[in-house]
């Protein structure tokens, strides 16, 4: 087990290597004292981590009919009902698209009821893009432009 | 060698919810049994199934479902919850889980396919009794906002002791990942992946179709299972003696442990099922060691124990149970 270089009494889980005048240099810290150090760590979010994260805002308090609140919701990253997708459907949208790769649209194989037209759909794409944007989130931004453009795009060779 | 000596078995799983009732975590009593009542009534025009109640089941009968991966570790901590199984046990609706419905067929090695198969013949029998809760833009709707769109959750068990030994696991599953194919230990979501082994899933569920699903993750699996079996043979071609000498010594242990702690049987098991396929130990069949494998899970032993009356710790009843029951037979060596 190496031992964390800063409080020499955790294991070292974070490792770098420091290259000075061409000479390494390895570093090992614990997460505190990673943490306490500013080092940068990348793990990717939990689909929890990832609701619970999602800004309070004025509309935090709404209650869906089945008793169930947002706060439920970032709690548990459960749903209590079906209706629930459409009072919490602002502050979904976009953890919805986070979990399912900037997808929002289902493409079942045995789905038979209408689908909602494309002109919808860039509009409510634009509003979760604006809201994107307003909140710094860069990464949801850049998939919900993309699929703005590809859906203008479809539907301007669609005539030809 | 092909490709059942590498995938054990696959799994598709289905999430379903029901009209006019609330997600089972806002479910009274009532409308539990309810809800319960009307499912297992849909099950009937599909064909015979056995409808087991938790509450019904002690802690180690529980515990051995979920050793043959049937329900989930979620389920049988709920004691509302309730599961239907067919008698070969290929197919199981997991009721009041999650999510109202949790339909899943599995199959032995890789057969994605049937299993998809069989698990949408039930699907749409109960489609005609019940209501699904379904959305136009979401497609079926589930109480966890992951399993939106499909709610098929496809899935594969994959032994990748080559793979594993040559170290070329953690470059491979970076490259599936981008594939939108997960990566787990043996028993889903925060397991261990002992002994090698694996289960690989889709990621996606929304904006995905189901066949696209299938279609990904058959692929994958079988260029994994691919390398897997070219690294096998690359391996033993290279370090005969030594691979030679690793699987004989968990065979030698196996047959004369006196008692054999979990992780250390899965390791060990994991090796036989290599020499299996290598030829190394041809005599025994691979289903045998499949057997094994999940026999020797501490829950299932367990019962065991407790039907033959045997009172030891753990790890000696496992040692004992292979000692009597397998590696006693002389053909083998």
């Amino acid at each position: 087990m190496i031992l964390c270089d800063k409080c020499k009494a955790k294991e070292a889980v974070m490792h770098r290597i420091i290259i000075t005048n061409g000479k390494k240099h390895a570093q090992h810290f614990c997460l505190e004292c990673a943490a306490q150090a500013g080092i940068m760590m990348f793990k990717l979010p939990s689909f929890a981590e990832l609701a619970a994260s999602e800004q309070m805002s004025d509309n935090s308090s709404l209650k869906c009919v089945c008793g169930h609140t947002f706060s439920d919701f970032k709690k548990t990253g459960m749903l209590g009902c079906t209706e629930c997708y459409n009072t919490f459907s602002e502050k979904l949208l976009p953890i919805i698209s986070s979990a399912q790769l900037g997808r929002t649209q289902q493409k079942n194989r045995s789905f038979t009821s209408s689908v909602p037209n494309e002109s919808e759909d860039v509009v409510s794409l634009q509003k979760l893009l604006d809201e994107a944007v307003a909140t710094e989130n860069y990464e949801e931004a850049v998939i919900l432009r993309d699929k703005i453009r590809a859906l203008s795009r479809d539907k301007q060779e669609e005539p030809k | 060698m092909n490709v059942s000596d590498v995938v054990l078995s696959c799994r598709v799983r289905l999430a379903r919810n029901i009209d006019e009732f609330p997600f089972p975590s806002k479910l009274s009593k009532e409308q539990t049994c309810d809800l319960t009542e009307k499912i297992v009534g849909a099950s009937k025009s599909f064909g015979e199934f056995n409808h087991v109640k938790i509450s019904d089941l002690n802690p180690n009968e529980r515990n051995r479902f979920v050793e043959k991966h049937l329900v989930s570790h979620e389920l049988i901590s709920c004691d509302n919850a309730s599961f239907l199984v067919n008698e070969q046990e290929t197919l199981s609706v997991m009721i009041c889980e999650e999510d109202h419905m949790r339909i899943q067929c599995i199959l032995p090695s890789l057969d994605l396919y049937s299993a998809d198969k069989l698990s949408f013949s039930a699907d749409k029998a109960f489609a005609e009794k019940l209501s699904y809760s379904q959305s136009p833009r979401f497609g079926y709707l589930t109480a966890c906002p992951t399993n939106l769109g499909t709610g098929m959750r496809a899935s594969a068990m994959i032994h990748l002791a080559g793979l594993t030994m040559a170290k070329q696991t953690d470059s491979l599953f970076r490259q599936i990942q981008k594939l939108g194919v997960l990566v787990r230990g043996f028993y889903g979501e925060g397991s261990a992946a002992l002994g090698g082994i694996y289960q690989l899933s889709n990621q996606f569920t929304l904006g995905v179709s189901e066949d696209d699903i299938i279609e990904t993750l058959d692929r994958t699996l079988n260029r994994i299972a691919e390398q897997e079996m070219n690294i096998r043979e690359v391996l033993y071609q290279k370090n005969k003696t030594l691979i030679e000498d690793v699987i004989m010594r968990s065979f030698g242990i196996c047959k004369y442990a006196k008692r054999l702690p979990y992780d250390e049987f899965m390791s060990h098991i994991s090796n036989i099922k290599l020499g299996i396929s290598l030829g190394i130990l041809s005599n025994i069949p691979m289903q045998s060691a499949d057997e094994l494998l999940i026999k020797c899970q501490s829950a299932s032993l367990a019962l065991h124990m407790a039907e033959n009356n045997i009172k030891a710790p753990d790890d000696v009843a496992r040692a004992e149970y292979l000692r009597n029951n397998f590696f006693n037979m002389e053909r083998y060596i």
